[in-house]
């Protein structure tokens, strides 16, 4: 069985008196514990899909399987960061990490001594009482992540959480990121308009065409891992890079 | 090492550049400032009225108003009218700015609700309150209870109104965050909707008070037993021209002294964030 699975998606809009496709006829299956990239131009209905799988908006035929149950419009089951880091300004970075957890009715101190460790691991020791304001933007997307992290579901959906950040600053977001996944074992759904960025981290990547959105090929990514800089580098990379390329191009 | 400092110790005097000393100096400089012009514009008050260049029967003195004042202290009954008024005016400043930022929240919890009320509000908003200050002091008696009814109806809606509009400024995507991390509408609205429309409640208060005590005098005025603004009344019927101006200082101190208290709760509700 596989941990996630989407079965004929679409999200039908209505505008103007013309009905179109922001998503078709999408299936995807995803194995527990594997790091999936989805990659396609802008508007071709990426955050839709992460919208539907995440419950925030139903879609208008097709189904949401979170380990073989119906998921369908219920928030809460996956944990879902999106593109902004959208932390609250007002609470500092400890505070806002523990935020999920508030919600699931756990109490501020037990929250606090779960969180702490992870804080002083993944970079952020030293930063608990800041406020999001004084930190720089890597920094307060480790914290947006720590925070979806903390929430504790088995699926992470990333929609393009580096896209804002520095070539330099990416590099490192993506090793931080592939730690923390190795780390934990979470089954990772990545959007990114960067290819890059998709092989770099992925073990399959679909390839979504352009409106109205819909699968157009999973490629499989067969490096090995642990990647790093020189993964960029090798012959198998930059092959990869060039079919993906083509795929995308023949899009716009 | 010890070198290099030893060259860089041969200017005696080197221009060292120090932006926070320099701001403190700055503000330093201009409450002095600040101080002298206030004091100055007393004193040549008082000197103009002695040197006859104003008429002091109408513009009183310093000197006359602070000797009005300690009499109407010690021997009449300054300090009750003066807690009188300022009872009323911090109750229903209280009363008002509550209900009105409670009212003012109220309207994120429904679509319908929220825009079916809003010109109504806004019809509510543009009637003049203080003329309908004799309806309300009958409604009400002469007594305690229709000043803070005054001072209530002046800040109510000013404060929904602006509630409302910090409920308008909440963030669309920080309420999918929320729901993403599994919240009921209750932790949205506790989390996200009242932090973010604090500042919005928080900048109606300022105005809020020196609205409450417009209320208030107009209640004390158009009927009242106590207060300061039946003192002026009083005493301008008597053409006691000096205790008008004795009413007329206590009201401004006591508008100076309520404004930097609410200047003090706000850095309170405000704790911890940058300045918007």
């Amino acid at each position: 069985m596989h941990k996630l699975e989407i079965k004929n998606s679409s999200k039908i809009f209505r505008k103007n008196n013309k009905d179109f496709y922001a998503l078709k006829d999408t299936s995807l299956q995803i194995k527990e514990g594997s790091f999936v990239s989805i990659i396609g131009p802008s508007g071709c209905g990426k955050s839709t899909l992460f919208n539907i799988i995440a419950g925030l908006i139903k879609p208008s035929t097709g189904e949401v399987l979170l380990d073989g149950k119906d998921i369908v419009g219920r928030n809460g089951y996956v944990g879902y960061m999106l593109q902004k880091d959208l932390l609250l300004p007002w609470r500092t970075i400890m505070h806002n990490v523990i935020l999920g957890l508030e919600i699931k009715g756990i109490s501020k101190k037990e929250a606090i001594s779960q969180a702490a460790p992870l804080l002083e691991r993944y970079g952020l020791g030293g930063f608990e009482n800041h406020y999001p304001d004084e930190l720089s933007g890597g920094m307060r997307q480790r914290a947006a992540l720590l925070r979806t992290l903390l929430y504790d579901q088995d699926i992470i959906l990333l929609d393009e959480p580096f896209g804002a950040l520095d070539a330099q600053t990416r590099l490192l977001m993506q090793e931080w990121l592939l730690q923390i996944w190795v780390d934990f074992k979470k089954t990772i759904l990545f959007i990114t308009h960067d290819i890059d960025e998709a092989i770099f981290l992925s073990d399959d990547i679909y390839i979504l065409t352009q409106r109205p959105g819909t699968i157009k090929e999973k490629v499989t990514v067969p490096l090995a891992r642990p990647r790093n800089e020189q993964t960029l580098l090798s012959t198998e990379f930059i092959e990869l890079k060039e079919h993906v390329l083509k795929q995308l191009k023949t899009e716009e | 090492m010890e070198s290099t400092l030893a060259q860089l110790n041969q200017n005696p005097f080197p221009y060292i550049e120090d932006e926070e000393a320099a701001a403190k100096r700055r503000s330093r400089i201009t409450l002095y400032g600040q101080w002298t012009l206030g004091i100055l514009l007393i004193l040549l008050w008082e000197l103009f009225a002695r040197w006859k260049i104003i008429d002091s029967y109408y513009w009183s003195s310093p000197s006359t108003i602070w000797k009005t004042a300690y009499t109407a202290f010690t021997e009449g009954t300054l300090l009750e009218d003066l807690l009188y008024t300022s009872g009323s005016t911090v109750l229903g400043f209280i009363l008002g700015t509550f209900i009105g930022a409670l009212l003012g929240l109220s309207f994120w919890w429904s679509y319908y609700y929220s825009r079916i009320s809003e010109p109504y509000l806004i019809a509510f908003n543009a009637i003049p309150k203080l003329a309908l200050a004799p309806v309300l002091v009958i409604l009400f008696g002469i007594g305690f209870s229709s000043k803070v009814v005054l001072a209530f109806m002046m800040t109510v809606i000013v404060t929904a109104l602006a509630a409302y509009s910090g409920v308008k400024a909440v963030d669309k995507d920080l309420e999918k965050l929320m729901y993403s991390l599994g919240a009921k509408r209750w932790h949205v609205f506790t989390k996200v909707v009242i932090p973010t429309s604090m500042p919005w409640i928080v900048s109606s208060l300022k105005i809020n008070i020196a609205l409450a005590l417009a209320g208030t005098i107009v209640g004390e005025f158009i009927s009242s037993r106590q207060g300061i603004g039946r003192m002026i009344l009083y005493a301008g019927q008597i053409m006691n021209i000096n205790l008008v101006w004795v009413g007329v200082v206590v009201l401004s101190l006591l508008s100076i002294l309520m404004y930097f208290a609410t200047v003090w709760i706000e850095k309170l509700l405000l704790k911890g964030r940058s300045a918007p």
